[in-house]
């Protein structure tokens, strides 16, 4: 109870201290009543065409942004686009993490052969361009859900390892954990006392930023086509469609583009504002 | 000295930061031409404000809301920064602290003095390179050519600290101002560079700016005692040292190591019962992973029961490793390293550590910041599980109230705390599981020397009430002659020098032990009454 | 030091490319018989067998694998399925086109985003630089492509200023380049931007200031130097996503560079010309990563091996 009280309070000053942080979180809780009504607010349905409504532009009294070449409510196919995305985007940060943080956490505490191995996979994925690998994979592996998912995780979880492991070194050197070990504290309890919760901080801002990068990657992969499967309206996929009416329709383009932007534009204003508490803190 | 021959003149000085109000007030200062002037205090003194503040470099958003700077009647505090820029390196000359900060890593030493010179002297490029090499010449750093083409960090901190002089006299000012110039430095280091200070400044004003006393009384002429933004005391140097007129300069004079009372000296006289040993060295070597020389070579020595025991050297000495394989930290090889209290050839972890317990020197990493104090205090018992949470509380209460914190803090974090409440904090944690024997590696190093005595205070009555053994590792020589029964002298990873203190410290054998304390007692030992070191029993 | 430093890096890419060269071979053998696709329409067996033959796809899988070592070690990736062409060769012939435009919106990038990024962090607190520190924030979040996109929307469709298409002419560079660059440019220009503020911090500037320094020579002449060493890293760590970019780039705007090659043969499963793909991009980065590497040494005077 009282530490509920004291963690809010800690937010509330935090979110004082930082505008920025403030409204990446404001931002963030109106994307995420966006995708909870994401079903409720579409008006019409996203797949079904209207052909005497084709080419309505932004602003039709019917179809605020507009329709496209089918006559399909543009507003609604955004709207339906949207948890598709996500669910790459969250799936594959998740998996990236899982597997990041374990194996950095490993190379920090196991000298030896161990980090040696892990941080050489980890510097030989990096240095080769993800989406590169990932359209290969993809074209092999077919589009949907879970193979895209899957890739994009397996393809960025250097990218946590890095992170975790240079934390985790430093955390580790503190005095505070060679106290701990002088005062035979054993080693699990060292990690989830001391590492863990210190590695929070690093973590919510890689976190953040690297949701905002598989976005961006769930998007280019379906812009190139090889993302969403057919019929999946994301925003990549809206992109991808536009491009053959760029003159006649530009809001067809127009729209996504702003959408993906506007959201990425957010979620990197929450990032920064993390980043900027984690570095205040130190 | 008349105020004709004044050469810098500080009437009524304040500084105002719009968010931390008055940092400085009514700060006065003179320096005569070839004076040497200290101004002393603890940190956050002012004392480096007041010093910037003169050529208007006080950090941003620091302001100077009162008071005039004269140096040589011109007045400074009506100028604008172009025309106070024209002035600096020119009128004043500065030396900073740290000489590897204060060198940009990335330009050679030779453009930062050529460039100097060429902007205030109006030196082509070549008279300035030859001017830069007569100032590196001037401060003794050997073969000038080359190391003008160097970078900073190819050089050693004594040698940086050379370089810092050479750029800060480059355009000959008449005033010198020294932030510190010896703190980041080694001791001998320290007397070598001081040497050459007041060698090179002697047609110069020097200002000296120093929390140590001891150092301020014997180099400088004048004194001028700062405390919280006000200039408290002023006066002769050795005048103001053997008779502070004023309580605080009392007591910091009062606080210095080897001023302090050594009335009770536990253990000294009664050395005859074989007693206990609790932790024993023999041939102890470490090297580290691609290093080319060991970090500890063949030591030897060890702690018995109910005693206090210091291991002294600089920085690079080894005392730091020592004191981490003795901890178990670091693996000593087989048969280095016993502990014949514990009856056990190989104690297990759990049982070392309720022998034996650290203090680490730095109290800001020591202390995890995301957790609140009781939970810090009592991991070492949660570890052991000495106790359960129920009782837990209560024993956190009274380690607490033992180490003079007041247990209603408890659910504070460190951030909550001073420098010296962590490093009490520390101990608490370290008394949670009764070691009978207690390191503490430099655990004194990072405090200001008023909160050093009442933490030593601390440790000694804790020491004689627990029987405790006193493993205390430092680089002041003054103080492990103020606390210690035995005394080891560590030099390069080797024991150069062991005995009692009072041996070592009025006969000491080795060459080193003998530079060390000349180091140090130049400049403390006369301005004491009756000399530092000369007076033990 | 240097060699040491080389050797890893040669062992990184070797580790690279048998594992890029192992994914493939084995997404060879999941994506179906390579023989019935060359076969074209209604194979009789006896073709089939014939191409099998020919192409050693009768030997079992182990086989294939190493023999591709060995000919992928002399440099043979063999023929394109489709063109019929060496795979190798019509990656090469596709290079300079890509080469030309990274080399332009490097120039570019470093051109901007330098200047931009030194003026923000010499006094991060005024408020015309945090809303260009803002800008440049926002321009991080929009995707390159879709940056790309809305400037083709600009100044092709809507003021018809620039060609979107093809390659002869130079005019028709302009606008891929100025896309790539926005792959990088504002990353680019935060982390200048945070050298700068952070050296400014340092003690080495009030150690100028005290020498009397000028506001501008502090900036040129020590917080610059101590800022470009991060900015060289992070070109060398950034290029494999500036690859990244290329593609999608090349994708847009039809250029025809590797990128768009690559998004070609990956959708015609064209598996020898992938692999010279893979071949040349890792040691593209690999070339590239070393160039900065040298160049961070010759930067950062600490990272030379001792002379004295």
């Amino acid at each position: 109870m009282t530490r509920a009280v004291t963690v809010a309070n800690r937010l509330l000053a935090a979110l004082k201290a930082s505008p920025q942080l403030a409204l990446g979180v404001a931002a963030l809780l109106g994307w995420l009543l966006l995708l909870a009504l994401s079903g409720l607010l579409q008006t019409h349905d996203p797949q079904l065409g209207d052909l005497t409504q084709r080419f309505a532009p932004t602003g039709t009294a019917d179809h605020w942004l507009g329709t496209d070449n089918l006559g399909r409510d543009l507003w609604s196919r955004v709207l339906s686009g949207l948890p598709w995305s996500v669910g790459v985007a969250s799936v594959s940060c998740i998996l990236a993490l899982l597997l990041g943080g374990i194996l950095g956490m490993c190379a920090a505490q196991y000298q030896g052969y161990p980090r040696a191995v892990i941080n050489q996979l980890v510097d030989a994925t990096l240095s080769f361009p993800g989406l590169v690998a990932a359209i290969l994979i993809v074209a092999v592996a077919g589009r949907g859900f879970w193979p895209l998912s899957i890739t994009l995780g397996l393809l960025s979880w250097p990218v946590f390892a890095r992170v975790v492991y240079a934390e985790s070194l430093r955390l580790l050197a503190q005095d505070y954990v060679t106290a701990a070990r002088v005062m035979a504290v054993s080693t699990p309890r060292i990690l989830l006392g001391h590492l863990l919760p210190g590695l929070r901080p690093v973590l919510a801002v890689v976190l953040t930023f690297h949701f905002a990068d598989m976005l961006v990657a769930e998007s280019a992969l379906s812009f190139l086509g090889l993302g969403a499967p057919l019929g999946v309206p994301t925003w990549g996929a809206l992109l991808q469609e536009s491009r053959d009416f760029i003159i006649v329709a530009p809001w067809l383009m127009v729209v996504p583009a702003t959408a993906i932007a506007l959201l990425v534009v957010s979620i990197h204003l929450l990032g920064d504002g993390l980043s900027a508490l984690d570095r205040a803190r130190r | 000295m008349s105020a004709s021959a004044s050469l810098l003149r500080i009437r009524g000085l304040c500084v105002d930061f719009p968010r931390g109000g008055r940092v400085l007030h009514h700060v006065s200062l003179d320096a005569g031409a070839g004076e040497i002037v200290g101004l002393v205090g603890e940190s956050g003194a002012g004392k480096t404000l007041a010093a910037l503040s003169i050529l208007g470099l006080a950090p941003a958003p620091g302001r100077i809301s009162g008071g005039r700077i004269f140096i040589r009647d011109q007045e400074l505090t009506q100028l604008g920064e172009e025309a106070l820029r024209a002035l600096r390196g020119r009128l004043a000359g500065f030396v900073f602290q740290d000489p590897l900060t204060s060198l940009n890593p990335v330009r050679r030493i030779g453009s930062a003095l050529v460039e100097s010179a060429m902007r205030h002297s109006g030196l082509t490029r070549r008279k300035a390179r030859e001017r830069a090499i007569a100032a590196l010449r001037s401060v003794e750093l050997p073969r000038p050519e080359v190391a003008m083409r160097a970078y900073p960090h190819q050089f050693s901190g004594g040698q940086r600290q050379r370089i810092m002089i050479a750029l800060a006299l480059i355009n000959r000012p008449p005033l010198l101002i020294a932030d510190e110039p010896t703190t980041a430095l080694d001791a001998a280091v320290q007397s070598r560079i001081l040497e050459l200070l007041k060698r090179r400044a002697s047609r110069q004003t020097l200002l000296m700016i120093t929390h140590d006393l001891a150092l301020a009384a014997r180099f400088c002429d004048r004194l001028y005692v700062m405390r919280g933004g006000r200039v408290v005391e002023h006066g002769a140097a050795r005048e103001l040292f053997s008779k502070p007129r004023h309580d605080y300069t009392r007591s910091l004079v009062e606080a210095l190591p080897g001023r302090r009372a050594r009335a009770s000296v536990p253990n000294r006289s009664r050395r005859q019962e074989p007693r206990e040993v609790l932790a024993a060295l023999s041939g102890l070597t470490v090297r580290y992973q691609g290093a080319a020389q060991a970090a500890v070579e063949k030591v030897d020595f060890s702690v018995h029961a109910n005693e206090t025991v210091c291991l002294v050297g600089e920085s690079g000495s080894g005392k730091t490793t020592i004191a981490r394989a003795l901890a178990g930290v670091i693996k000593a090889a087989p048969g280095q390293l016993s502990f014949p209290a514990l009856k056990d050839h190989a104690p297990s972890a759990a049982a070392r550590a309720r022998h034996l317990q650290l203090v680490f020197q730095d109290p800001y990493s020591s202390l995890n910041p995301r957790w609140p104090v009781e939970r810090i205090v009592a991991e070492p018992l949660r570890a052991h599980r000495l106790c359960g949470r129920a009782e837990q509380k209560a024993r956190v209460t009274a380690l607490l109230s033992r180490v003079g914190l007041d247990p209603r803090q408890m659910d504070r974090r460190p951030s909550a705390f001073s420098g010296g409440q962590r490093q009490r904090i520390a101990l608490a944690r370290a008394l949670a599981i009764n070691p009978r024997l207690l390191l503490a590696d430099e655990a004194l190093s990072a405090l200001d020397i008023r909160t050093q005595a009442r933490i030593l205070a601390l440790l000694r009555d804790i020491r004689k009430e627990r029987k405790l053994a006193l493993l205390l590792i430092t680089h002041d020589l003054a103080l492990a002659a103020e606390v210690g029964d035995r005394v080891i002298v560590l030099r390069r990873g080797r024991i150069v020098e062991q005995g009692p203190a009072s041996r070592v410290m009025n006969t000491p054998r080795s060459k080193y032990t003998r530079e060390l304390l000349a180091a140090q007692a130049r400049w403390g030992a006369d301005a004491h009454s009756g000399g530092m070191y000369t007076s033990h029993p | 030091m240097m060699l040491a430093a080389l050797a890893q890096r040669a062992a990184r890419l070797l580790i690279l490319l048998l594992g890029v060269n192992a994914l493939l071979f084995v997404a060879l053998g999941l994506s179906g018989d390579p023989a019935l696709m060359l076969a074209g329409e209604d194979p009789t067996p006896e073709l089939l067998e014939s191409i099998r033959a020919e192409y050693g796809l009768d030997l079992p899988a182990w086989q294939r694998y190493l023999v591709q070592l060995g000919r992928m070690a002399q440099l043979d990736f063999g023929v394109s399925l489709y063109t019929g062409q060496p795979a190798l060769f019509m990656v090469l012939e596709q290079l300079p086109a890509t080469l030309l435009m990274a080399v332009l919106s490097m120039a570019l990038t470093l051109c901007t985003a330098v200047p931009a990024g030194a003026w923000i962090g010499l006094r991060p607190e005024s408020a015309a630089r945090r809303f260009g520190a803002a800008l440049t924030a926002v321009a991080q979040g929009i995707p390159g492509f879709v940056m790309a996109l809305v400037l083709i929307q600009i100044f092709v469709v809507r003021l018809g200023w620039l060609p979107s298409l093809g390659y002869a002419q130079p005019a028709a560079w302009i606008l891929p380049s100025i896309s790539l660059g926005f792959f990088l440019a504002p990353k680019l220009c935060r982390v200048v931007s945070a050298g700068v503020a952070e050296a400014m911090q340092q003690d080495y500037i009030r150690t100028a200031r005290a020498n009397g320094a000028s506001m501008r020579f502090i900036l040129w002449r020590e917080a610059l130097p101590a800022a470009l060493p991060a900015t060289v890293a992070l070109v060398g760590t950034q290029f494999a996503f500036l690859i990244s970019g290329v593609v999608l780039i090349e994708t847009l705007f039809l250029w025809p560079g590797i990128g768009l090659l690559l998004l070609h043969s990956a959708q015609s499963l064209d598996f020898p010309v992938l692999q010279a793909l893979c071949f040349v991009v890792a040691v593209l980065v690999f070339a590239v990563n070393g160039l900065a590497d040298a160049l961070l040494r010759l930067m950062d005077p600490r990272l030379r091996p001792a002379t004295q």
